[in-house]
């Protein structure tokens, strides 16, 4: 008969082992990450421009770009007529969490700040002279991180100045402000969204927002409903929605609304797609009420990455592509004409910006070095076309 | 300026100079101690001697009660161990310790474990981070203390008591320290020191706590192997386990090299002697040209060495221990490079420890103690003790000696665990910290410049209207990312805890920024920071005129610059009396972590005690 000390040194050892065993077993079979919606790479970013007949603005992100917290944004404008880019970029805030901007078809210009480090809201800026001096706003939570998460609508003869903000919420809620863009009051939530007219889109957050033609508040969305894209307008007191429904072969999976811009009496869209077969880029417009048109997809590779999207005066809509490699890829589509890939930019180009003259600009970042590419219209070259230097202090937030 | 994100580097003059007056002050004390137990040891022997004179005798009764002298592979163990708890120790006393462990080694030995891991192991840091001049000295202590005491007590309670305190420090070291020894990361290897070198120290810990009749034989010495056996199985299938980067030395011609080669090449870079630096770098160079061959003999070398202690039998137990301390002592010189230099290494790696315990199980296994009776009389013929003997025949010279000796290493022990608990228990940060960042405050007693402003309710405020309490003085940025919400948090935080006193003290901001400077942003900021319904709270603001007059008669900058950056301020605090005078002056910027900001909570309050009494 074994003794209860042997029976105790046994289990001591079997312990032992099955602890070696498990230790072996988690650390070859480790859990896998988990996969969301719509591919990382195809996550819209706040590099942007837009060219108005008022004049171009362009956010550029500069600094060290691999480190955020000296990644800085920076806010360029070019006047119409004008040869060479401004910096702009709002005084009195670290805006290393990002820039947005509201630019209307005419009159001032609203920016908002993103929140970054501890800064959990969002300061505002507003301008009428091209940026060359600052209002201080206040939107008193946290803007979306969305390059159409900020519409404003200048006073005219007849209307107050208005402004819309789409702010974080957990599905998105927009809220409705003054031209003074001090003093906000909620809109309109995704669940109220929802409920009032998306229920044949099945709304999937809210996106962008935008001021119509009519001057009616605009909400961009993803839309849950394959071949459904998510703009509603509010005309009349009632949320309707006005987005297109896709016909095969562009309709196959849910949509998002990457971007949202109306220029004059033009609605421009940008929405994206995702399924197993990969991921592709798709403009849709809308003309002075008329029926929507939508260009063919541009397929997006796995090992692409969108870095900027900018919309020009005429609903024309490029985009900036990076990868594989180092390989900077512009791509301009326009309303009846196929995707145009451009000819490829530098590595360290972040923004494109079609400008009205049917020309385009590309901005190649170094650190705080800037250098300004055009793309002239009709040509196949890229032109180094200004040069700049941003005092951009760093470690400063 | 704010922002600026200073750090402290590890050998900041005023932390090592209160780290090096804390363990004087303590070896003072344990001073003290010593010479009370050294009267104590000659009252006790001169009561023994007195009484012996009453009865005539001159000499001690020789008595004995263990059946045979200590067994070799405890002695082995307690020996070794207790002198690697003093190497420990020693290497605590090193002057970055203080502020660099928990950057330098406990948060990197974390880094790729499994976030629950990482919480853990942050909250031992954020007692190290708070505490960090208490915290080091008492490791000192806890570490020497634990050294001597399985020293000086070779059986007995006292001997399996320093055991088992030795086994339950080293879990803590273990857990806190060495992150459970990276067993939950992905590189866990036995070539890096996995499972973790005090894992062996609790290990020999637990042996020595067992009874004296467990080395009596073969079979603890036979358990020790058998699990070190399975141990070392585990390890070899772990290290031939596919793609974990051990079979290549350079992987795929590029610039990228296998994870042995990468870990050696790190090592060689610590700074050390140059010819171990040199060994190391070859070693390197060796593995990556030859890595598959490498591995290989690790993998059967690990394989081979478990099965063979597995068996426990002494022909081939033995072949195996050398072939063990062999590949031990190779591995901790060329691997993991002795693992005590570099300025932070807290002790020799595991390879030592682990070739320790496998000495002593083997010993244990093969040299069972014999019995006294069998080889030597037991006592001195003439005089025997009896069972009726009285305490102070029983307590011969020796067992006075040791036991003396014991109590004085249990009370170093004492001396580090003490304030140990007491920062465990205090989650607010030593001032130090902040005095080390930012400066000795400023002591001032002249009359504070007056202010005329507005706080975020819309009422009018100046200096005169808060006359008759203490007032704490700053000044914030509301559209600030860094340091103003924290600077924000420490006020807070030293409203709440001056409890009971807090209606005797106003905290007052003023607005740093001419930009974004309105009550709506002033109200905005007390939102995010929960400061909204504080009562003793104003945040002033005022025309840029206002304002400036103000930063300028407090000696604040504040600069607009351009390019996306936030306005720049100095970070400064005042500490202004009942009557309006100024009495301290403090830099309150918030440090690279959260230990920094509450550091300053700290000092503000003693800054605000001395000005309230």
């Amino acid at each position: 008969m074994r003794s209860a000390a042997g029976v105790r040194a046994t289990s001591v050892l079997v312990a032992g082992v099955l602890a070696t065993v498990l230790f072996v077993a988690a650390l070859a079979f480790p859990p896998k990450a988990s996969a969301t919606a719509l591919p990382p790479q195809l996550r819209v970013p706040l590099a942007t421009a837009v060219t108005t007949p008022a004049g171009s603005w362009a956010v550029v992100a500069m600094g060290h770009l691999s480190d955020p917290l000296n990644t800085f944004w920076e806010l360029f404008f070019l006047a119409p007529g004008a040869s060479r880019w401004s910096l702009v970029t709002p005084p009195g805030v670290a805006d290393n969490g990002g820039l947005v901007a509201g630019v209307p078809f005419f009159g001032p210009v609203a920016i908002g700040f993103e929140p970054s480090q501890q800064l959990h809201y969002s300061p505002l800026a507003l301008s009428s002279d091209g940026g060359a001096h600052w209002t201080p706003a206040l939107m008193p939570t946290a803007l979306s991180a969305a390059p159409d998460a900020l519409a404003y609508e200048p006073a005219g003869p007849a209307v107050p100045g208005r402004a819309l903000a789409l702010v974080r919420t957990r599905g998105g809620q927009v809220l409705a402000g003054p031209a003074s863009l001090i003093g906000w009051a909620p809109l309109v939530s995704d669940r109220a969204l929802m409920a009032l007219a998306g229920r044949s889109c099945g709304i999937e957050g809210l996106d962008a927002v935008a001021f119509g033609p009519g001057g009616g508040p605009m909400v961009g969305t993803g839309c849950r409903r394959p071949g459904q894209v998510g703009i509603f307008t509010l005309q009349g007191g009632l949320w309707r929605q006005t987005g297109p429904t896709l016909s095969a072969p562009l309709a196959g999976s849910p949509t998002e609304m990457l971007r949202l811009d109306v220029s004059g009496s033009a609605i421009t869209g940008l929405v994206a797609d995702s399924n197993g077969a990969g991921s592709r880029l798709l403009a849709v417009w809308r003309h002075g009420g008329g029926s929507w048109s939508a260009s063919a997809p541009l397929p997006i590779g796995p090992s692409q990455t969108l870095l900027s999207t900018a919309f020009g005066v005429g609903g024309e809509l490029a985009v900036l592509v990076a990868g594989p490699g180092k390989n900077r890829t512009p791509e301009e589509v326009a309303p009846g004409r196929p995707w145009i890939r451009l000819p490829l930019l530098p590595p360290g180009t972040t923004t494109v910006a079609p400008m009205g003259n049917g020309s385009i600009d590309a901005f190649d970042v170094h650190g705080s070095h800037l250098r300004v590419y055009t793309l002239a219209a009709g040509a196949n070259t890229w032109i180094s076309s200004q040069s700049m230097d941003v005092p951009i202090a760093y470690g400063s937030s | 300026m704010g922002g600026m994100g200073r750090s402290l580097q590890a050998g900041n003059s005023i932390v090592v100079s209160a780290f090096h007056t804390a363990l004087f002050h303590q070896l003072l004390l344990l001073l003290v101690i010593a010479a009370g137990l050294a009267i104590g040891f000659n009252v006790v022997r001169t009561i023994q001697y007195r009484r012996l004179a009453a009865e005539g005798r001159a000499t001690f009764p020789a008595v004995s009660k263990w059946p045979y002298p200590e067994p070799a592979g405890r002695r082995i163990l307690r020996i070794s161990f207790g002198l690697l708890w003093v190497l420990d120790g020693l290497l605590q006393l090193q002057a970055a310790m203080p502020l660099a462990l928990p950057s330098s080694v406990i948060q990197p030995a974390a880094s790729t474990s499994p976030q629950w891991v990482q919480h853990l192991v942050n909250s031992g840091v954020s007692i190290w981070s708070n505490h960090p001049v208490q915290a080091a000295a008492a490791t000192v202590w806890i570490q020497v203390g634990l050294g001597i005491w399985l020293l000086v007590a070779p059986r007995g309670l006292w001997s399996r008591a320093g055991g088992l305190a030795s086994a339950g420090w080293g879990l803590i070291v273990w857990i806190f320290g060495e992150a459970f020894g990276g067993i939950f990361g992905p590189g866990l290897t036995w070539l890096f020191g996995a499972p973790g070198a005090v894992l062996f120290y609790c290990a020999a810990g637990v042996l020595l706590a067992l009874p004296d009749r467990a080395f009596a034989t073969p079979r603890l010495g036979r358990i020790v192997l058998a699990v070190s056996g399975a141990f070392f199985i585990g390890m070899a299938v772990l290290q031939a386990w596919p793609g974990r980067g051990f079979w290549q030395g350079r992987i795929h011609a590029s610039n990228h090299v296998g994870t042995l080669t990468g870990m050696v090449q790190q090592m060689a870079q610590t700074p050390q002697p140059g010819f171990l630096s040199s060994w190391v770098s070859a070693f390197g160079a060796f593995d990556a040209a030859h890595g598959w061959a490498v591995n290989l003999v690790a993998v059967v070398a690990l394989a081979a060495i478990g099965v063979a202690l597995c068996t426990g039998r002494r022909r081939l137990v033995f072949p195996a221990l050398v072939a063990a301390i062999a590949l031990c002592l190779a591995d901790w010189l060329l691997v993991e490079d002795l693992g005590f230099l570099g300025g932070v290494g807290t002790d020799p790696n595991s390879m030592v420890p682990m070739a320790i315990v496998l000495v002593a199980g083997y010993v244990a296994l093969v040299r069972v103690p014999v019995p006294v009776q069998a080889s030597a009389p037991v006592v001195d013929a003439t005089v025997v003790a009896t069972e009726t003997s009285r305490w102070w025949e029983k307590a011969t010279p020796s067992y006075v000696v040791r036991t003396a000796a014991a109590l004085g290493a249990v009370a170093i022990v004492l001396v580090g665990t003490a304030p140990m608990a007491l920062a465990a228990t205090n989650p607010n940060a030593d001032p130090i910290l902040s005095e080390a960042l930012n400066g000795t405050p400023n002591m001032l007693d002249t009359p504070a410049p007056p202010f005329h402003l507005i706080d975020q309710r819309g009422t009018t405020v100046n200096l005169a209207s808060l006359r008759g309490r203490v007032v704490a003085l700053t000044f914030l940025d509301p559209v600030c990312t860094s340091d103003c919400p924290l600077i924000a948090q420490e006020f807070r935080q030293a409203d709440q805890r001056l409890a009971a006193e807090a209606p005797k003290v106003d905290f007052v901001a003023i607005v740093a920024n001419p930009i974004y400077r309105s009550v709506s942003f002033t109200n905005a900021f007390d939102r995010q920071e929960s400061l909204e319904h504080l009562a003793n709270w104003f945040y002033l603001t005022g025309s840029v005129a206002q304002l400036q007059h103000v930063w300028d008669s407090y000696g604040v900058l504040v600069g607009t610059e351009s390019a996306g950056a936030m306005i720049a301020h100095s970070d400064l605090a005042f500490v202004i009396d009942a009557e309006g005078r100024e009495r301290d002056a403090l830099v309150d910027d918030p440090g690279p972590d959260s230990a920094f900001g509450s550091s300053f909570t700290s000092l503000l309050l003693d800054r605000i005690d001395q000005v309230l009494h």
